[in-house]
């Protein structure tokens, strides 16, 4: 009776979980499919950033993909980098085969956040030698997700995943 | 200086290898496909998916659904019954945690469902057949998390079954498009990735 009782609880906690995200991502769903018709994929990030087209804010887009790459070729320790680049043709494999899968209009590879992916794994290598902790990584990431967002290059729920498959390669190379 | 350079040469050439390749494939598959959409007229947003386009359209009949579900049930009910407590106990804190972790990511981008007709409001809809919670498959999720505790707790006799039980909702989830392929793909990744790090709630 016991045992019964130990595993239902936590059975039912997991069982309103789900139902309450399910319902609320329903209504939104619901509420941008049907009721707008909208011919446009519904993102949270869009809602949220303002959009930017400027020079400036390419620019900064470019400098959060090149920079990392150059720090990376410059500052780390030869082990580190080749670990580093071992790492990037992973994930540009895995980004390649998932890219492919499930494209999302426009006609850009949306799912394609690879750029995003790496500059999370140059933060965690920068964090594991000591070169930034965690929040200034957080932070920096944090900034890099908004230019991306605010130059709608990509949906909110690919940076997540970006960064989560980051963090799945680092765990894999540990 | 000439020893960063060649550093620099050798991840450039790489990358560039890796990205001229994956990208000219992915833009051209892409470009076709929605270009041709907009010639004719279509509004509503459509994803393109290699798994829908490779895999037979099941949704005229709803038993491919139905087997979704009742695996899941299954996986779940085995667990509550086969597992011993801890097993069980961490199999349902690895859910919870990863739930938790869907419960945000299906709505930070809402994909459409692959049906418009899918697209109307239902209560039924609401409480228990969501057409929208797409990234991540919570279905998929099930049944990875069920075989990872397996593994963990060695119980061989169950890892066959629950591969072959991973392997049909795989198919299944894309055949009845209740899923697109890259939700399948990022729900296993997503569930290794709270295993390996050990993010689970405290129970």
């Amino acid at each position: 009776m016991i045992r019964a009782i130990l595993k239902a609880i936590p059975l039912i906690v997991f069982l309103i979980v789900q139902w309450l995200g399910n319902s609320i991502n329903y209504a939104i769903g619901t509420l941008n499919y049907y009721e707008n018709d909208s011919q446009r994929i519904f993102d949270i990030g869009e809602l949220v950033v303002p959009a930017s087209n400027s020079r400036h804010m390419h620019f900064l887009g470019h400098a959060f993909t090149i920079v990392p790459i150059l720090l990376a070729v410059i500052m780390f320790p030869m082990g580190l980098l080749w670990e580093y680049v071992y790492m990037i043709v992973l994930l540009r494999l895995l980004w390649f085969g998932m890219s492919y899968m499930t494209v999302f209009p426009p006609h850009k590879n949306h799912i394609d956040e690879f750029y995003f992916s790496a500059f999370i794994v140059f933060m965690l290598c920068a964090w594991s030698v000591g070169w930034a902790s965690a929040m200034t990584a957080s932070v920096v990431a944090l900034a890099y997700a908004t230019t991306i967002l605010s130059l709608r290059q990509n949906y909110t729920s690919n940076l997540v995943f970006g960064a989560v498959i980051a963090g799945f390669i680092y765990a894999l190379r540990k | 200086m000439s020893e960063i350079t060649s550093r620099l040469s050798v991840l450039v050439i790489v990358l560039v290898i890796f990205y001229v390749i994956s990208d000219n494939m992915v833009n051209n598959d892409a470009v076709k496909y929605y270009e041709s959409r907009r010639l004719r007229g279509k509004t509503r947003p459509k994803i393109y998916d290699i798994g829908h386009k490779y895999i037979q359209d099941l949704t005229a009949t709803p038993y491919a659904k139905y087997m979704c579900d009742a695996l899941g049930i299954m996986s779940t009910m085995v667990a509550y019954f086969a597992f011993s407590v801890a097993a069980f106990s961490e199999l349902m804190a690895l859910q919870i945690s990863i739930f938790i972790f869907r419960f945000v990511t299906i709505n930070l981008t809402v994909l459409p469902p692959v049906h418009p007709d899918d697209a109307q409001y239902s209560l039924y809809k609401f409480f228990l057949d969501n057409v929208y919670d797409h990234q991540f498959s919570g279905h998929m999720a099930y049944v990875i998390t069920a075989l990872l505790v397996v593994l963990k707790y060695k119980m061989t006799w169950l890892v066959l079954p629950a591969v072959i039980v991973n392997i049909v909702m795989a198919v299944l989830l894309i055949a009845s498009r209740a899923h697109y392929t890259i939700d399948i793909v990022m729900s296993i990744i997503v569930c290794l990735f709270f295993m390996l790090f050990g993010i689970k709630a405290k129970i």
